[in-house]
């Protein structure tokens, strides 16, 4: 048996950091080739295009094309006020579910269930729902509008209404989510303080707007963030409700990048648009950490 | 030393003799990856897969493993991305017109060889309509499949509810307007039976232009042609608007899948849909189904046909595309490609089909199942058989989206679709 000190390192090798590194390794290696190199290998995909089997060099002919095409265009502006949108919802709606969801009602778990069961339903199930309560002649909605007399309409067949048809869709599936973080911050508020205001005689919109609203600012911060990631990785709904149509009105960036890569095997506008969404969302990362970090109320 | 070098000896002469033995004995059958698409509603996996269990279990030396993969669409993504990585299947059932696609990707093999060979077949027995799409460079590229044309499927108890002959569909597209408002039904201000149903979508809307006396694509072999800005383009989707706005046609955007569903629960009276729905429209609708061709345009009758054919892969074993051609001429045998018709729908692309059991019994005792046979006589080669036709097809349908949601006028609409069509063509270095 060989005793445990023959494990012991040289002291040269220990001194000189060696040991942090290796035990780095591992995590680094993951990293360089998950995140790094696709990175790399991303951007150099954006400055080709793909012509058969090979790939010719076109500098930054795919950003231009993406900026310059009307259809590309509207793709991102579609993204921007879809993500602004799911920005604000997740912040105010989120907090305002959860201030209701907090109220110390009897049975109150029987109201928040179904906000925090849709969290775990998988989005492609969630739009093959609604994608028959959309329906225009068969659909749930369409039905219940007829029985009360009102207009029906084709709802993701009208270039108006599909793209905040899918925003609706969204939002009931992940709208419990980030209201699930603003009930566990509003559970940790101290009790005292909000005795105190309501003692006073504060009303219920200067308790939030001053007390509340500044101690959930971390949450803010956190919510915020997640919720502008999210708003941009879910894409199930797409496929599954219009594949961006009608007419190119509910495609998304995430989308938009699918189907120029894996439909038509554009590589290069694809990494191109990869590219513009990571430098965004690397700036936003930026911002949001020197801006709303300094502003945000940690207990 | 002596006895080292004797027993590596020995080890190799055992490895070498097992090989041989092995190699000799127990040869390997070929084990082939066969993807496929399913396009229309209707249980058409479960054929599939049951031809090639019936192929297996009758060949020692070729196993065919069937691959599902999805829509047109996905299958063909799959198909590109396995090409190029270099791992492609073996054999493949693929959009006819993404023929020049799978060339430029130098994916796909000529089966002129094949076709003369002893172990050989008929080509002159396909329909010619349903080879146009399968030659290029005066080469075969591909052998029809699942085939079809996009026929008129009608209701014949509602036909006759509001006084038409259910005998008499319409046959020009005046005659399609007026019965169409005939059928509409409304209750207040919703309307719960529409007249027509004509699905958005490139593929539908390339009959109407070649009705009105221009097809949208090459009739040749031009993998560089699209018309969509002519006059009779134009002509053919301010018809389809004008459908939406005499009340015969609902608003919007009509999806692919949505027609069959509301043909079946009587909320459209007709409708537009590839003729591989028939079995699924035939089986499930609570009335008397009734189809008929494409009402006439100016310029008379008009089809596009369309679906998929079998390619060979380029990158494999000459072994393999040897065993994928037999499987192919195992499938197309005319009992079989019959069957197949029975089963889906499609139109049996070869003659020697109709004329051996079991679809001519079929075919006599359903008379629906012959329709788009007939409907041939008008078909034409299907757009877009161009580079980037994938990307085309989005392009158009988009075209069509516009108009049919009133966003655009069909002149400015074809317009903006043939100038995106013409920068993919350019991008893929045709010369326009």
């Amino acid at each position: 048996m060989s005793s445990p000190r023959s494990l012991a390192l040289p002291s040269i090798v220990r001194s000189s950091g060696a040991v942090a590194y290796l035990f780095l390794l591992p995590s680094l290696v993951f990293l360089a080739v998950f995140t790094l190199w696709p990175i790399v290998s991303v951007i150099w995909g954006s400055l080709h295009a793909r012509r058969g089997r090979s790939q010719i060099f076109v500098g930054m002919d795919n950003f231009e094309r993406i900026f310059s095409d009307p259809f590309s265009q509207q793709v991102i502006l579609n993204t921007v006020g879809y993500v602004t949108l799911s920005l604000l919802m997740s912040v105010f709606g989120g907090l305002l579910l959860a201030i209701l969801m907090n109220q110390g009602l009897k049975n109150i778990g029987f109201f928040r269930f179904p906000f925090l069961a849709t969290i775990a339903m998988p989005m492609v199930s969630v739009a093959s729902i609604w994608l028959f309560m959309y329906s225009p002649r068969v659909g749930l909605l369409n039905d219940i509008l007829g029985g009360l007399g009102l207009p029906r309409s084709n709802w993701l067949s009208d270039p108006d209404l599909a793209l905040p048809g899918l925003f609706v869709v969204y939002l009931w599936k992940q709208l419990g989510y980030f209201s699930l973080f603003y009930l566990a911050a509003l559970q940790s508020l101290p009790d005292d303080v909000l005795e105190a205001a309501t003692l006073d005689g504060v009303t219920f919109w200067q308790k939030l707007r001053h007390i509340i609203w500044p101690l959930v600012s971390p949450t803010t911060y956190f919510v915020s963030t997640i919720g502008v990631l999210n708003s941009l990785q879910q894409v199930d709904h797409v496929f599954v409700l219009t594949q961006g149509g009608p007419n190119n009105a509910t495609s998304l960036a995430l989308y938009y990048v699918y189907e120029q890569g894996f439909k038509w095997f554009k590589t290069g506008i694809a990494s191109a648009m990869t590219v513009i969404l990571l430098a965004v969302l690397l700036t936003m990362a930026i911002l949001q950490f020197v801006y709303l970090e300094r502003r945000v109320h940690y207990q | 030393m002596f006895n080292r070098a004797l027993a590596i000896r020995l080890l190799v002469l055992f490895c070498a003799s097992a090989l041989l033995i092995g190699g000799t004995f127990a040869q390997e059958p070929i084990t082939l990856q066969f993807f496929y698409p399913v396009g229309v509603a209707g249980p058409l996996a479960q054929a599939i897969d049951g031809y090639v269990a019936e192929f297996n279990a009758t060949h020692d030396h070729i196993q065919v493993e069937p691959v599902f993969t999805g829509g047109y669409a996905e299958n063909m993504a799959r198909a590109t991305a396995a090409i190029l990585s270099g791992q492609p299947p073996d054999v493949a059932i693929l959009l006819g017109i993404d023929i020049y696609t799978l060339i430029q990707l130098e994916g796909i093999i000529p089966l002129d060889d094949y076709i003369a060979s002893e172990d050989g077949l008929d080509i002159d027995d396909f329909f010619d309509a349903f080879m146009a799409n399968n030659i290029a460079d005066d080469q075969v590229w591909s052998i029809p499949w699942q085939r079809s044309t996009p026929i008129l499927y009608y209701n014949k108890d509602a036909f006759a509810e509001v006084g038409l002959d259910p005998e008499t569909p319409p046959a020009t597209w005046e005659e399609l307007v007026e019965y169409g408002k005939q059928l509409v039904v409304r209750d207040g201000d919703n309307v719960t039976r529409w007249g027509v149903e004509v699905p958005t979508s490139f593929w539908i809307f390339a009959n109407f232009a070649i009705q009105a006396g221009q097809h949208i694509g090459s009739l040749g072999d031009d993998p560089c042609a699209v018309y969509l800005d002519t006059p009779e383009a134009t002509e053919a989707l301010a018809f389809l608007r004008r459908l939406q706005e005499e009340g015969v046609m609902p608003d919007g955007a009509n999806a692919w899948g949505t027609a069959p569903a509301d043909f079946i629960a009587g909320a459209a009276a007709m409708i537009y849909h590839s003729t591989g729905s028939l079995s699924t429209l035939l089986a499930n609708s609570p009335f008397e189904v009734g189809t008929a061709f494409m009402p006439a345009g100016e310029a008379g009758y008009g089809a596009n046909v369309g679906g998929g054919n079998y390619y060979i892969m380029k990158d494999i074993a000459p072994e393999r595309q040897d065993a994928a051609w037999e499987f192919i001429r195992w499938m197309v045998r005319p009992e079989q490609i019959g069957q197949w018709g029975i089963d889906s729908g499609y139109v049996a692309p070869r003659n020697a089909a109709w004329e051996v059991d079991p679809l001519m019994s079929y075919a006599a005792e359903v008379p629906q199942a012959s329709t788009a046979r007939f409907q041939l006589e008008y078909a034409v080669k299907e757009f877009p058989a161009t580079y980037g036709g994938q990307e085309i097809q989005v392009i158009t349908t988009q075209a069509i989206e516009a108009v049919n949601t009133g966003e655009q006028s069909p002149e400015d609409a074809l317009a903006v679709a043939q100038e995106r069509a013409n920068e993919v063509l350019i991008q893929n270095g045709c010369e326009l």
